[in-house]
Parts: C-alpha cells; structure tokens; sequence
C-alpha cells in the first residue's frame, strides 16, 4: 500500500480514555484484513488491550522485548507477532479475499519498557527518544501492508513516539463537552508531532461515538447537541463523513457481546444488520479517505454462533 | 490567543543549540506551550537579539532561581552596586578557600581554561572541595563565566522593559551575571549582553524556558511551581524586595486549573502530574530546611526521604540540619538515630549557624576570622529580626 514497502501506519488515538479507541482499533484492523491486508496491529496501551479484543491468551506480551530490542539474536517483531483467528474476527468482503492479521501484543511490561527507552535512548541504541517505534515499523516493512497503533490517552511521550511513524491519525470522541474540548490539545499534538518531525502525519478524521452508558440511554440529549455543535463549529472539515453526511456510531453493548464471545460484529448474525451497516458506514468512510472503494459484507459467509 | 508559534524554527533552533537531537520531551513542550498561548520566538528573532548594556538590566524578585547567596541579591534588588556585591562576595569565598588551603586563588586561570589551576588526585575540580553554600555558587559562576568567556553565548536571555533604559531579566540571571562578573574581573567585550527583548512579564515562558534547561534545583521548581500557581489563579506575582520562602509557600492553597496538571508538568520539566505534587509539598518545608535544600542542591527524593522519616518538624530540622553540617565537612553532634538518617547522611563538613553560635566560647568566637564573624553575625541578627 505505500511506497517501499513500509507498512501505513494508522493510529488511533484520542487524549481522553473511554471514546472506544480499542474497538475502533480492533474494527479498522479487521476491516483491513478482510480487504486481503497482511495487517498488524500494535498494543500501544499499558492496559494490553487487543489482547482481550482478540481473546489472546495473556502471556503472549512481547512488545516490551521489540522496544528494547532485546529479543533473541536473529528475531524481530515479525517472529514474535500473534496470529488472530480468521474464522472468528476476519469479515468476508464480496469480491475480496482475506488477510491475515496479527497482534503485536502490549501490557504492563509494555509500558515500563516505553518510560525505559524514553529516558534512556542511547541504552537501546537510539540517537533520539522518538526512534522508540522505528526500528520495529521497518522491520515489518515487505510483510506488513496495515499497522493498526492502539495508543493509551494518558501516556504523552509514549503517544509522541508513536506519532513519529503514523501517516494517519483517527480520533474518536464522544459527544460530552469535556471529551470534545479534549480535541484542541490531541490535535494540537499532532501539529506539534507533524511540523517537528513527521511531515506527512495527517488526521485520517474524526469519528464521534455515542456512548449510551453515558448518557443512559437518552442519544438526543443536550449534551450530545453541544458537542455536535462544537465540532461542526471547530472542526468540521476533519469529521469523517459518508457523502456529504458526518458519520457517527454507536457504542453497543452488543460491541461488548462479540468481544465477550470472541468474535468480530462481522462474522456472525449477531448483533443486528442495522450495528453491522452502522460500523460499515464508518468503514466504507475511512476507505473513501484513503482512496479505496465502498465495500460490501459477504452475507453469506458468516458463522452462526448461538447467543448466550 | 497569541499568534501561532513557528514550532519548526523553535525545534531547529533548539537543535542547534543543544547540538541534541530533537526529543519527545521536546515536542510536548512545544505542545504544552501552544495550549499555554505561549509565544514563541522564531529562529530568526532569536539571532538578530539586541545586545543590551548589562547594567541595565536588573534581576527578578520571585525568579525560581538563586544564583547568588540570598542576602547578596536582596542588596542586587534593592540598588546596591554589582561590583562592591561581588566584592563582598569574593572575599566570604577567599575566607572559605583559605581555611581548605587554597589561598590566592587566580580566578582567571579558570575564566581561560590555563592549566595552572590547582588540584590534587583526590578531586577533580574546585566543587569537589567541601566548600560553603555561597563559595559553591561562586564556583558555579565562575563556570558559567569561563564558558561565555572561551565559547561566547549561545542563547540570548529574555528580558522586558520596566523603565528608561531598564529592563528586567525574565529567564537569564545566571548569564547576565556572568557577563557582569566578567566585567567586574577585567575583561573586555561583556558591557553589553544579547537579549530578546519581550513585551511584559510572562511566567509561562520562564517555566516553559528553565524546564526545557532542567538545571533548577528542587527548591528551584517548587519556586517556580508556585510562580506558575499564582499566576494560574491570577494571583499577585509583585513583591517588594526579594521573594522570601513563605512568599512561594503561599501558593499551597492554590490549585492547578482542571485539565491543566499535565501542561504544569511539562513546563517545570517533569514527567507527570504525579511528580508536580511531590515538589508542591517541597512549599510546605520549614524555612530552614527549605534555605539548606536550595543551598546544597538537595534533590526532591532525598527531602521526600528526611520527611518521612522525621516525626515532627523539630526533628525535620534536626535532620536537615545534620546533614548540612556534614555536607560542609562537619560531623554533627549526635550520630544518626535511625537507619533512615544514615542512609541520607553525605560526608561533608560544616555546622550551622545556630549551633556555631551556642557551642563556642566568647574566646573562640573573637578569634573567628572577621568575615566568618561577620557573616555569622548578620546571620543572627536576621534570625533576631525574624522572631521579634
């Protein structure tokens, strides 16, 4: 997909916890996946997040040993990637056939290997802090077509380093006042980290997300209204949008169902249509952002799991 | 809101000077600076700085940083002149140096880097000796001045005007000390000093410069944290004369605006909000400890440890004032108590003024040299003033 065979790097990040940063991580890695990518996505959260979105077993934390290089001699983050089930989180797209998809897995020890490298570059060989991310990003160039960076809201320096190798940044938000302000300081960032050091960092859009435990059940809600409003006002040109509308969606519990069960909202009857067109949508719009065309679920190959 | 900053000038510039690649640290600066509205200069203001005539500029009553002792500055903030200050100054540090045998010391030997400066096997530069809070600052100046003298000065300093033809420092003291002292010891080409000339007072700018330095000394950042509380919760930030320790301590009742704590940690060069709240406690110290933290550099941990361990304020004072004593050579009258002390205690000489005072004999005290009479004198008689 990019030119030399470096993977493009998409982060997805936003400065405040709770806006569904790991399900948008988790959806666009599989969306990529079911377009024939080879992608990977990276736990950049001390919480190891995918690893529960993808019910990988808890011992299978590597990225600490990749950061620090410090991985047996001969072997990079390539041999120590953890492979997703195709069957169960891969959706089947009509006229594509699927990828592959990895999961370079985080933790705790995740993020003492990040303070580590950041307060000492030189101990792991690096000129410049901000290098914490290159070396693994070039090495799974001609294998990788996607990385996916899961990146944590709190931990400044690490999301820093991470922008450094990003070409394209989505940010979930969701509609509450405080999270919208939030925008200012994360885009912000991403100007500072653009004019500094990575000047084809771009801001792939932003995708506001109801969140109905928020605001207990109520979408139409004042609140929803003044963060609407703020981002028309504010930052328009960067919503993502689907034809001339903006997208939105939701977050479910029915999100939470297929995580629970093991499954991406895709490979399975359950949840509804409607939850699968609404993330499609979304999708279909990071796709037009990027220059790809609309794509469309095989209806028929999916597996039929039984509803707890 | 200011206009917007050239962050990729300010990131080159920063490059240039340091000769350091640029950091993450770096970028969250610029990032925290920009949420601040702070202003930055582009490369191109930062060469062309107008050299101002040195004794123009007058120092910063509440700056976080103290480059010379105390009571010095406060004659510097009232009008005394920098050159009977230094003076003065140079013949306390004469005192010091003779009585660790280092009489007649040439201070141009270190100005010019010559190789007939003094030294034994056992250390490896004049800081190595155990020397008296107000000669250690001497020597650090002396450093400074050495490498404006041989290298010439990188980075202009920022002032804003207060007057006719005067300005005040808002970050710089150190170097425009520097250029005064190398004056006042004869050379030529420091009368006047590169600086950038700015419209007022901004503290946001002083942090956002002496964090991106991280050469402040503990108290030196929770000086500067409580400037920046202040001005946050548009508190007064004039004072008469110098900024005395409960001056900054009054900031305690203060709080960081929400959503703030993580650009306050980045200003002051520290790794998280987490971190601003243990130098935040530094304001609560008794006056004592807070004047000997800042004179030895006591590091932040180390203080944390001394108030943990002590059970009361008393016995705080207690600690802090055994390890000065020890840190100017000095053995303190009782051994340390607990595990705790002896684990923070250096080896160093010195005593305090207090105990000096009550353990000597009215003999012992006359056949004090006169500047160490002198000094102790004008110690106590502060103290004096203080309690009345």
């Amino acid at each position: 997909m990019s030119e030399n065979n470096k993977p493009l790097v998409i982060s997805v990040f936003m400065s405040k916890g709770g806006v569904t940063k790991t399900t948008q991580a988790a959806l666009l890695a599989q969306f990529f996946a079911g377009l024939g990518y080879t992608t990977v996505v990276i736990d950049w959260d001390q919480q190891g997040s995918q690893t529960t979105a993808f019910d990988l077993p808890a011992s299978g934390e590597v990225l600490h040993q990749v950061i620090t290089n410090s991985l047996p001699p001969g072997m990079t983050i390539r041999d120590v990637l953890t492979p997703v089930d195709s069957e169960r989180y891969i959706p089947r797209f009509k006229g594509y056939d699927p990828g592959q998809l990895f999961v370079a897995q985080g933790g705790s020890d995740t993020a003492i290997a990040i303070d580590q490298v950041i307060a000492s570059p030189a101990k792991f060989g690096m000129a410049s802090n901000l290098q914490i991310l290159q070396r693994p990003i070039r090495d799974l160039a001609g294998f990788a077509d996607i990385v996916i960076l899961d990146m944590g809201p709190s931990d400044q320096r690490a999301v820093i380093g991470a922008l450094a190798v990003t070409d394209y940044v989505l940010i979930p938000t969701t509609l509450d006042e405080l999270s919208v302000r939030q925008l200012i300081p994360t885009l912000q960032l991403i100007a500072v980290t653009r004019e500094a050091v990575n000047p084809s960092l771009d801001v792939l859009g932003i995708l506001p997300v109801l969140t109905r435990t928020f605001f207990g059940g109520l979408r139409a809600s004042n609140n929803t209204q003044v963060g609407r409003e703020f981002l028309t006002e504010n930052h328009d040109s960067l919503l993502l949008r689907s034809g001339n509308e903006p997208v939105e969606i939701e977050d479910r519990e029915d999100w939470r169902d297929a995580v629970r069960l093991g499954y991406s909202i895709f490979n399975t009857p359950f949840p509804s249509k409607k939850v699968q067109n609404e993330a499609l949508r979304y999708l279909n719009a990071v796709a037009k952002r990027l220059g790809l065309d609309d794509v469309h679920l095989d209806a028929k190959a999916v597996l039929e799991v039984e509803r707890e | 809101m200011s206009k917007q900053p050239s962050k990729k000038d300010l990131m080159r510039a920063r490059a240039q000077d340091t000769g350091k690649p640029i950091n993450i640290d770096d970028i969250m600066r610029a990032a925290s600076n920009m949420r601040a509205g702070v202003e930055q200069p582009p490369a191109e203001e930062v060469s062309a700085a107008a050299a101002l005539p040195a004794a123009w500029i007058v120092p910063d009553p509440v700056q976080p940083r103290r480059a010379m002792p105390e009571l010095l500055r406060s004659h510097w903030l009232r009008g005394s002149a920098i050159e009977g200050i230094f003076a003065q100054w140079e013949h306390e540090v004469r005192d010091d140096f003779n009585q660790l045998g280092l009489a007649g010391l040439d201070w141009t030997a270190w100005i010019e880097g010559r190789d007939d400066r003094p030294g034994d096997e056992q250390r490896a530069g004049l800081l190595d000796y155990p020397l008296h809070p107000d000669s250690r600052l001497w020597v650090k100046l002396l450093h400074l001045a050495s490498s404006i003298c041989q290298v010439g000065l990188e980075t202009p300093i920022s002032v804003y005007p207060v007057g006719e033809q005067q300005y005040q420092v808002l970050v710089g003291e150190r170097r425009l000390l520097s250029f005064r002292f190398l004056t006042w010891l004869g050379y030529s080409g420091f009368e006047a000093i590169p600086a950038l000339v700015r419209d007022g007072y901004n503290p946001f700018v002083q942090a956002a410069e002496n964090g991106a330095r991280q050469d402040l000394n503990a108290i030196g950042v929770a000086r500067q944290l409580a400037i920046l509380l202040k001005a946050m919760n548009d508190q007064p930030l004039a004072v008469d004369g110098q900024a005395t320790q409960s001056w900054y301590a009054s900031a305690l009742e203060l709080t960081i605006p929400y959503g703030r704590a993580e650009d306050v940690a980045v200003m002051l060069g520290l790794s998280s909000p987490r971190s601003v709240r243990l130098y935040r406690q530094l304001l609560a110290l008794p006056r004592q400890v807070w004047n000997w933290a800042d004179q030895f550099d006591w590091p932040e941990g180390k203080l944390r440890l001394m108030v943990r361990a002590a059970a009361n304020e008393d016995e705080l004072i207690r600690m802090a004032q055994d390890e000065a004593m020890r840190e100017m050579g000095q053995q303190p009258k009782q051994k340390p108590r607990t595990l705790t002390e002896r684990v923070i205690q250096h080896s160093a000489r010195g005593v305090s003024v207090m105990h000096k005072l009550s353990a000597m004999s009215d003999d012992e005290l006359q056949a004090l040299p006169a500047s160490e009479r002198k000094r102790l004198i004008e110690a106590a008689r502060q103290l004096i003033d203080r309690m009345q």
